[in-house]
């Protein structure tokens, strides 16, 4: 089904990203030369990515991080691999693409054998070389990165390393055939800002003729521009958006309030060090929500204590003054870490996974916990525990957490700042221990997209059960309300880092409610503090009331659509 | 010409300080081998220096042979030990 991701009108020519394709061990053998040429061909392709990744990492990220792309051109560049592969092809008879494999798989054997963590994470780094090289053979049909001119990207679904190497300057919107939501291109097309529709079926078949394109990200479709008139229309509807957005701008700095001064605090929703620059850029009021899975995901074996406290310390210091909070290892069944050992379970989603892997794995947990108390240097930091059920548990880990600060007292080195404990709301049993649980924490944060799945028993993948789903349902606000008013009693802190948070229908309904905080992606901080400006406390609370009284779904709909109508004219 | 070293920055012969290494050794004309508990490999290419797995404080040796052995055993020596920092 098609999904609009990611707001906004792009106009321009198809790139498209084909999926990497199997290696063709069959190829007939053309003779030494013109064989040879080809690998050396593939060899100039992928150091001219890399160092375009080089350059880019330089700039966007740091020198340290760059190296590691530095080797890997070493690594490519060396004799022990460059040598076997031109010998199997020029004296053995064999295709690059055999020749490629055997060398690799030689030294892929020599890191994984070896005895040490390190070796057998670079294992991983040869197997993605490997796997750019046998691309390159084939520059036809070559997941292209790079784009010679400005367009549209439109791919299968784009992977984490594929998202890193894009060239986004390039990019002016993305159409993707799987995905939704929550995927990685709408993740990173809201944080560019750049529109995005997905679960586009064919589209790199059905596209990859054309022209020209247009995508509209508000409605989720994708059209065939033809005619100059045609390109007219598209270009007026997105010099409108973009006269909105300049509008925005005049948000930055400003602070969050409704037009009679009711402030909410609205800060970022981020995944790493990119959304993080993203959400300095569009003023957000902190960090609402960091999640640290990307740092554990896609290696052999757990970030040290040292590169994890490097990662939280860039965050944290991204913005001293500010609150970040930091979500310990969300993580269960249903995402395969080779180094966590999670039994295989019936049913992942209600199984061993976030707070209750990590107590298991106490090692793992407390090198977290330190890596984000050392990287506090500003007495900004604020842990939140994901898939909380009870108060209790708060306890447990609030008592752990403390001790590892205290561990870490005994070294003078270490400097003692000020940190605050939380807890997700997700897990419907914990809104009714709202007081035992500000015993041991400060700030409760309400993961939306969880909350909807426990409270409906219905999991938000799956497409059959769509409309159950969903936020306009009376018990489910409610639910919230309650969990509001028991919150704000119990003294506790009280936010949303899930996608309701960010969305401009229900920000009255959350104002009135009583959130004082927000947390959303990076670059949506900026409309809702212009709707924060148009609204005033006493008429959320009207349209709570309102709201509350509804009889069906369809009705919770038409009054809060009613109400956003009033506030555009 | 062999000299005998022993790493001394904290992670070891990683990624960056083998490269560093490697492309140092590069420079010269002499063969340049690592030896470490009877392997021996090119100190040239970053893949063998890596795939020793060498650890803070484990020693090895480097066999320098050829015209300009005297200038890389001392320039190779220095940057060992100042922990690959060029």
């Amino acid at each position: 089904m098609a999904t609009g991701v990611s707001k906004g009108i792009a106009i321009g020519a198809p790139l498209i990203l084909h999926p990497p394709r199997e290696v063709d061990a069959r190829r007939p053998y053309q003779g030494a030369a013109p064989e040879a040429a080809r690998f050396r061909e593939a060899l100039r392709l992928v150091e001219s990515d890399i160092g375009f990744l080089i350059e880019k990492t330089l700039r966007e990220v740091g020198s340290e991080e760059a190296a590691i792309f530095e080797a890997h051109l070493m690594m490519i560049q060396d004799e022990e691999i460059r040598a076997p592969i031109f010998n199997q092809i020029e004296t053995e008879g064999l295709i690059p693409e055999l020749a490629i494999r055997n060398a690799f798989e030689v030294q892929i054997g020599v890191f994984e054998a070896a005895d040490s963590d390190y070796l057998r994470e670079r294992a991983l780094d040869l197997r993605d070389l490997e796997r750019q090289l046998q691309a390159a053979l084939h520059p036809e049909s070559r997941p292209m990165l790079r784009f010679e001119s400005d367009g549209i990207l439109v791919a299968e679904d784009l992977t984490p390393s594929q998202t890193l190497l894009l060239d986004r300057t390039r990019i002016k919107g993305i159409i993707t055939e799987k995905g939704g939501e929550t995927s990685h291109s709408a993740i990173i097309a809201r944080t560019l800002g750049i529109p995005a529709v997905t679960g586009i079926q064919n589209a790199i078949e059905s596209l990859k003729a054309m022209k020209c394109i247009a995508i509209d990200g508000r409605e989720g479709s994708v059209f065939e521009v033809e005619s100059k008139h045609e390109r007219e229309y598209f270009e007026a509807r997105m010099l409108e958006e973009q006269y909105d957005l300049k509008s925005l701008q005049a948000f930055i700095g400003k602070p969050s309030v409704t037009h009679d001064q009711h402030s909410i605090r609205l800060m970022g929703n981020i995944g790493g060090i990119v959304d993080a620059k993203a959400a300095l850029e569009s003023d957000n009021e902190g960090i609402g929500l960091f999640r640290t899975e990307f740092l554990f995901m896609g290696r052999k074996s757990a970030p040290t204590l040292a590169e994890q406290k490097k990662a939280y310390s860039e965050i944290l210091n991204f913005f001293p003054k500010q609150e970040v909070v930091i979500r310990t290892l969300d993580i269960g069944g249903d995402k395969p870490i080779e180094y966590i050992r999670i039994a295989k379970e019936e049913n992942p989603f209600l199984g061993v996974r976030a707070i209750r892997y990590c107590m298991k794995d106490l090692p793992l947990f407390t090198t977290q916990i330190k890596a984000m108390l050392l990287a506090n240097e500003h007495g900004n930091l604020s842990i939140m525990l994901p898939m909380v059920s009870r108060a209790s548990e708060v306890q447990e880990i609030r008592t752990l957490i403390d001790s590892c600060h205290e561990d870490l007292k005994k070294d003078s080195e270490y400097r003692s700042m000020p940190y605050k404990v939380g807890a997700m709301v997700e897990i419907p049993s914990l809104i009714f221990e709202m007081k035992e649980l500000s015993r041991s924490a400060s700030f409760v944060s309400v993961g939306t997209n969880d909350l909807m799945q426990y409270s409906f028993a219905v999991d938000r993948m799956n497409p059959e059960l769509r409309t159950l789903y969903t936020p306009y349902h009376l018990g489910f606000l409610r639910m919230m309300n309650l969990l509001a008013s028991s919150a704000i009693d119990a003294g506790l802190s009280l936010g949303i880092c899930g996608e309701l948070g960010g969305q401009d229908d229900l920000l009255p309904l959350w104002v009135a409610m009583g959130f004082d905080k927000l947390s959303m992606t990076p670059s949506e901080v900026l409309p809702k503090r212009r709707l924060l400006s148009k609204l005033t406390l006493q008429s959320c609370q009207g349209l709570l009331n309102e709201v509350l009284k509804a009889n069906h779904e369809q009705e919770i709909k038409m009054i809060l659509s009613t109400f956003q109508r009033g506030l555009a004219q | 010409m062999e000299l005998l070293l022993k790493i001394k920055n904290a992670e070891g012969l990683h990624a960056r300080p083998a490269g560093i290494l490697a492309k140092k050794a590069a420079e010269f004309q002499s063969n340049i081998q690592i030896s470490v508990g009877g392997q021996v490999k090119s100190a040239k290419s970053i893949m063998a220096l890596m795939s020793l797995g060498l650890k803070k404080d484990q020693e090895f040796k480097l066999i320098i042979d050829g015209p300009d052995a005297d200038n890389a055993s001392r320039i190779l020596a220095e940057l060992v030990n100042n922990e690959f920092k060029a």
